[in-house]
């Protein structure tokens, strides 16, 4: 059975999201820190009247390199909806979306760092392979680092 | 510039603040469970620019400085992985002054927060007595203890995760810990046992028996009852809207709940007049004058007679 699939860049990495989960993509406005939270939460922004809890993708992912908002777009975040609560998915951008089988296929390769915890397998579309992203663990973000 | 707060418990801190802004009333949306965990915040609000704002848990702030530590904490759940054992028997307590100005505690657990209601929104039935709280009537306990203050009365807001009460009470003295075991000798009722506070003996309130109380009747009604002959069209037709109209709740013959008011026509039959219990009467004639200077009845098209009656019946049950 073919779906869906919204093509985002994550740190220069095109992954694929479910788009029956993504509910918008929207241009991040004002964002109010949060300080004291995770650091992967960047902070508070709102859609319409709802809170919108936004989640920097490449530290809920731990990588090294940041997300980086192409030159000439505004900051992009795919906006979706987890146990209740809205949440904004800051990435570098937003490619396409597509479609594919909805059985991901098995990951040929090892992944490193984060992406082994969000990923649950690959989806083949015409334009090539894309690793499917788990939104719930990168909402919730690494394991908890225990307080030094 | 210091922001000076004084919590539920009655400690009083400052905040140092850069600058105050304005104070608005605000609606409190829930935070992701990521941003609670932090444990300063609360909620989240919107200013009128759409911009996100947090609340901040002054609690919260509080105990994270140091200034507070038996305060307990509803949105947050401190892992307490070195309870030691003196620690997990006692219990965190309000204490307060009920409404017959006994010194009483409260089990800090059942309590959601401190409020101060109009005491316009308490209707007293004894252990069925009820309060409005955010437009749902709920029932209230320790109200029918004493005399409601004028205006208003200070309440607890109790809740066991599902259902929600209220209880009221005259004033808050302080927060305590106490020994779980209680000497529950004279236990019954609400009173869980009695706990010595500063060698002073304090009734405990049983938060369970407060519940299993109050909460086995759904949600009430707060509008009094008139009762009038179900079968009788004139009645159900004609007057049934205004009485309603009134502010009544209208039930008949065969409803079994009390009823403040009866209404009926004089030269009813015994047997009929019977069958409306209630606490007063309103008697309803078809001629427009009175048979004679005792006849108390009033002529059933006037209406502003009926009106008057129908609010001194209203304003005598809150008496």
């Amino acid at each position: 059975v073919n779906q869906l699939f919204l093509i985002v860049t994550i740190s220069g990495r095109d992954v694929a999201l479910q788009a029956s989960e993504v509910q918008s993509v929207i241009e991040l406005e004002t964002v109010t820190d949060a300080p004291r939270t995770p650091d992967f939460i960047r902070g508070l922004s709102a859609l319409r009247s709802r809170p919108l809890t936004v989640i920097d993708c490449a530290k809920s992912l731990e990588l090294d390199t940041p997300i980086v908002t192409p030159e000439g777009i505004a900051e992009t975040a795919v906006v979706v909806e987890y146990n209740g609560h809205l949440y904004a998915l800051h990435v570098d951008g937003v490619k396409d979306v597509t479609q594919a089988d909805s059985n991901p296929n098995a990951i040929p390769v090892e992944l490193k760092g984060g992406w082994e915890r969000v990923a649950l397998g690959m989806v083949e579309a015409s334009e090539g392979g894309f690793l499917l992203i788990d939104v719930g663990s990168l909402i919730e973000g690494p394991p908890a680092v225990k307080a030094a | 510039m210091l922001v000076v707060i004084r919590l539920v418990g009655g400690d009083v801190f400052g905040v140092a603040v850069d600058r105050v802004l304005d104070h608005e009333e605000l609606v409190v949306k829930p935070l992701a469970p990521a941003v609670m965990k932090a444990g300063f915040y609360v909620g989240t609000t919107q200013l009128d620019d759409g911009s996100p704002l947090l609340m901040l848990d002054i609690s919260g702030v509080a105990r994270e400085a140091g200034l507070i530590s038996e305060v307990q904490h509803r949105t947050v759940t401190v892992d307490d992985s070195k309870t030691d054992k003196e620690a997990a028997r006692a219990i965190s307590v309000l204490l307060f002054y009920g409404l017959d100005g006994v010194r009483r505690a409260m089990p800090m657990s059942a309590v959601n927060r401190v409020d101060k209601v109009d005491t316009s929104v308490i209707r007293l039935a004894g252990e069925k007595s009820q309060v409005v709280i955010d437009e749902r009537i709920v029932p209230i306990a320790g109200a029918d203890l004493g005399p409601l203050p004028e205006g208003r009365v200070s309440m607890f807001r109790l809740g066991d995760g599902q259902g929600e009460m209220g209880y009221a009470f005259q004033q808050m003295i302080d927060i305590a810990s106490i020994d779980a075991e209680l000497s529950t000798e004279s236990a019954g009722g609400d009173l869980a046992g009695i706990a010595l506070i500063d060698g002073e003996p304090v009734e405990v309130v049983d938060s369970h028996a407060l519940f299993a109380r109050c909460m086995k009747d759904a949600p009430g009604d707060l509008r009094p009852v008139a009762r009038m002959p179900g079968k009788d069209r004139w009645f159900q037709e004609f007057l049934r809207p205004m009485v309603e109209a009134a502010g009544y709740r209208v039930v008949d013959e065969s409803d079994e709940s009390e009823a403040d008011i009866a209404i009926a026509s004089r030269g009813g039959s015994d047997e009929e007049n019977r069958s409306l219990p209630a606490a007063q009467a309103i008697w309803l004639r078809a001629t427009r004058d009175a048979a004679n200077k005792k006849d108390d009845s009033i002529y059933r098209y006037d209406r502003d007679g009926l009106m008057a009656a129908l609010q001194a019946a209203r304003a005598g049950r809150n008496r």
